[in-house]
């Protein structure tokens, strides 16, 4: 830069900050907004792999069965297994799991107890939560005619947003950046980020979670606090 | 090259969400002045800047490092900006005057209202056309050089200069004439 640009960066700089600019910064507010939607981003990509990998391998069965001949296409998909996992590693599973992508209905509960009839009633619900979070919503994932598959469980203090998921899938993230804890005896994970925690834990092979706006000591107590 | 254009991802935390931390602590402002900038609304620039740090969140493992950091989340920004105002708004019109289209109106408080009309260049630069407008901005005070400026609007690096060029004439013009007048 000349002499001349130099001059002109600086007094650009200095008036647009003293005028234009002036409390021009990101709000806590808009940077709580973005944590928020980026955990949702986290979460709604997690089943994203495993439904990837299970969607060519019916792809790949597809195309054996057309290979060898086998009158298997006007079948219907083998039903569901009651316990699905991430990667399965049986090829039996991956037509269920083909029919399961095209046949996943979400719907909206009312209450704790339809939660329960949706999931089953092994399903736990945290009973303590960190004071000034309430219920907002309960939303479950499954096929039609069979027990959820997901229920995913809302709560809201202000601006400040808890998720508590139960799932029959195992939830796929990076155990490297996490830290293992034990859940009532059971083997967890927890993430601990400013503002934004993550605990994952397994019980009676059912996937639970904590994701949101509390401390990680906070989503312990609320994770040993679930119960039938 | 500038300083700011060196490559310094290998600084940053790996994981998206540590890194989305240092992002917005280290260039919120940034990103928050660049869509006020384009926009001239504080709600429009938030809705913005929320999208390029989402945008930056989902792209950081992907993101290789060949630009600063902040060159790459300013380029985020101004594509953001450029696609919600209508790119069409930043192309030069340099033949028909009366039918350039001035673009936005910038809302500023009374106090920064004050000052604006007292500043030596910047109550200029906000006179010229927006094509010279985001030159300057981009080029004096985002620090951005001209290679890094036409990957961020997506035009040829020559482009870029002459329109810093003119855009410099233009602003040389509009200071001549308040002193003469």
């Amino acid at each position: 830069m000349t002499n001349v640009d130099n001059r002109l960066r600086e007094s650009f700089r200095q008036e647009a900050d003293r005028t234009l600019f002036l409390r021009m910064d990101l709000s806590d507010e808009v940077k709580r907004s973005i944590r928020r939607q980026a955990s949702a981003v986290t979460a709604a990509r997690r089943p994203v792999l495993p439904r990837t990998w299970i969607a060519g391998a019916v792809a790949l069965a597809a195309a054996i069965m057309i290979i060898t001949g086998i009158p298997m296409l006007q079948h219907p998909a083998v039903p569901a297994p009651p316990e699905q996992t991430a990667v399965p590693s049986a090829p039996a599973n991956t037509g269920a799991a083909g029919s399961e992508l095209s046949s996943l209905i979400m719907s909206t509960l009312g209450s704790v107890e339809d939660a329960r009839s949706a999931f089953g009633d092994g399903l736990l619900v945290p009973a303590a939560l960190p004071s000034g979070f309430e219920l907002s919503g309960i939303t479950a994932a499954g096929e039609q005619g069979k027990p959820a598959r997901d229920v995913i469980f809302t709560y809201v203090s202000g601006q400040d947003t808890i998720t508590f998921v139960a799932s029959r899938m195992a939830a796929a993230f990076p155990q490297d950046l996490f830290t293992a804890t034990k859940v009532g005896g059971a083997e967890g994970f927890v993430f601990e980020q400013p503002e934004l925690v993550e605990l994952y834990w397994m019980r009676d092979g059912i996937q639970y979670s904590i994701v949101g706006s509390l401390s990680a000591e906070e989503a312990m107590q609320a994770a040993e606090s679930a119960q039938p | 090259m500038k300083p700011a254009g060196l490559p310094d991802k290998h600084n940053y935390p790996q994981d998206p969400a540590q890194a989305l931390e240092r992002l917005m602590d280290s260039f919120g402002a940034i990103v928050m002045r660049t869509a006020y900038f384009y926009t001239g609304d504080r709600h429009l620039a938030e809705d913005i800047s929320q999208e390029a740090f989402l945008r930056a969140y989902r792209n950081w493992t992907s993101f290789r490092g060949d630009s600063s950091v902040r060159t790459w989340l300013t380029t985020i920004t101004v594509n953001l900006c450029r696609d919600k105002m209508g790119v069409r708004m930043f192309s030069e019109q340099p033949t028909a005057p009366d039918g350039i289209d001035w673009g936005r109106t910038i809302s500023v408080e009374d106090e920064a209202l004050t000052r604006l009309e007292k500043s030596e260049v910047l109550q200029h630069v906000l006179r010229l056309p927006l094509a010279y407008q985001e030159a300057l901005y981009l080029y004096y005070y985002l620090e951005l050089s001209t290679r890094e400026i036409a990957e961020a609007t997506s035009s040829p690096e020559g482009t870029v200069r002459n329109r810093l060029h003119r855009a410099r004439e233009a602003l040389a013009r509009q200071m001549n004439e308040e002193e003469i007048g």
